[in-house]
């Protein structure tokens, strides 16, 4: 079988465009996913609480997690404090979540992806009634680290939320 | 170290060749002009030379044309054979070149096979993966009342009440969360740490003191 020049030439480049394209996609394919890209999915816990200026300091079981926060300096106007609802929220990329909260109040999280090794996060606090939010905020948190937003009126005291998000398997 | 004297014979032949620079003729036009036996010694070269002129174009007029054209036909020859002698020996076939060589029979076959690889892996690829959704509407924990998108980044179109399990995460820790950008609107507001033993917490603190118009702060 005999081959002209311009075969010779021809055969270098076609086998490269016939081989790599299935190398590459192959590779890719095989690579394990903690390995291909930045994080696809968290799981958030939502904390409303009520602080009021009325009581013995004594912190509930169920909000011992923020013990330490609520022992702060900066809480020591409120002597109660009451969780009024805990929500869980898992958020993917470009699928945002919501947290419509009993007291009228909706916080919504979006995951924005990750800044090193921080989750980046959208958050929007509605307060009942309105129409804009109290608080719009972008913030880069560690995994399973804590964002609290609060200090408005509501009922006898201040309402906080304590947000939460850690990282999912995808 | 003297130079090798030049006698006036061996300069009247450079004359006659014309092989003296301006000054050096008009030197020898000099010397032609007072000097007898020199002009006569010029006159005998002259003499010689158109002999030697004469005889050499006889003999090339014996010549026929034939014998020029076998002439420059063999000159042509020794010139070529001299150029590929002097041509750098041909490189070594690059690794491309050994490959195609090895793969030249099999190429079809190969690229065929490459191919369908290609196409299986995929295949097998897509089959293995979970589909992606593609709802991209927010999870909503309640649903108390009619919800007003309000994120302007990614638009809400129908909040569908779903039920999440409890969630457990482990206790807080990390760092103090980095702001990006905050906007409080209509109120004013402030950010704090509180550094504990386990991590650090960011607050945002919401004023309930209205203030005016809209009150922003990006970091």
């Amino acid at each position: 079988m005999k081959y002209t020049l311009h075969t010779k030439r021809l055969l270098a480049p076609t086998l490269a465009a016939v081989l790599l394209p299935g190398l590459a996609v192959g590779g890719v394919s095989l690579l394990p996913d903690e390995a291909r890209a930045e994080v696809k999915a968290v799981a958030c816990k939502v904390t409303a609480f009520l602080a009021q200026k009325d009581g013995d300091g004594t912190i509930p079981a169920n909000l011992k997690f923020l013990e330490e926060q609520l022992r702060d300096d900066q809480f020591a106007a409120f002597k109660g404090f009451r969780l009024l609802e805990t929500k869980a929220l898992r958020l993917g990329l470009d699928k945002p979540g919501l947290a419509a909260l009993k007291s009228g109040y909706q916080l919504k999280l979006n995951l924005l992806g990750e800044e090193g090794a921080k989750l980046k996060l959208h958050a929007n606090l509605l307060a009942p009634g309105r129409d804009t939010p109290l608080v719009d905020t972008v913030y880069a948190s560690d995994d399973n680290g804590l964002l609290m937003v609060g200090g408005v009126r509501h009922l006898e005291g201040k309402i906080f939320f304590a947000i939460q998000c850690g990282k999912q398997p995808s | 170290m003297t130079e090798p004297t030049v006698t006036l014979e061996q300069r009247l032949h450079a004359f006659l060749d014309g092989e003296l620079s301006a000054p050096e003729r008009a030197e020898i036009e000099q010397i032609l002009a007072r000097d007898a036996q020199a002009r006569a010694y010029l006159d005998g070269l002259r003499l010689l030379q158109r002999a030697v002129v004469a005889g050499l174009e006889a003999e090339a007029d014996r010549v026929p044309e034939a014998r020029f054209e076998q002439i420059w036909d063999e000159i042509d020859r020794t010139l070529d054979r001299d150029l590929r002698l002097q041509k750098a020996p041909e490189p070594p076939p690059s690794l491309w070149a050994r490959i195609g060589a090895a793969l030249r029979p099999r190429f079809v076959p190969l690229a065929a096979a490459a191919g369908v690889a290609a196409v299986a892996l995929v295949t097998w690829s897509s089959l293995g993966t979970a589909p992606a959704p593609t709802n991209n509407e927010p999870l909503v924990a309640s649903n108390p009342a009619p919800v007003k998108p309000v994120l302007e980044d990614t638009p809400i179109a129908v909040a569908v009440p779903v039920e999440e399990p409890p969630l457990e995460l482990p206790a807080p820790n990390g760092g103090p969360a980095q702001i990006k950008r905050i906007e409080w609107s209509g109120k004013a507001g402030r950010i704090s740490e509180i550094e504990g033993k386990r991590n650090t917490t960011t607050v945002i603190w919401i004023s309930d003191d209205e203030t005016s118009g809209s009150s922003e702060r990006s970091l």
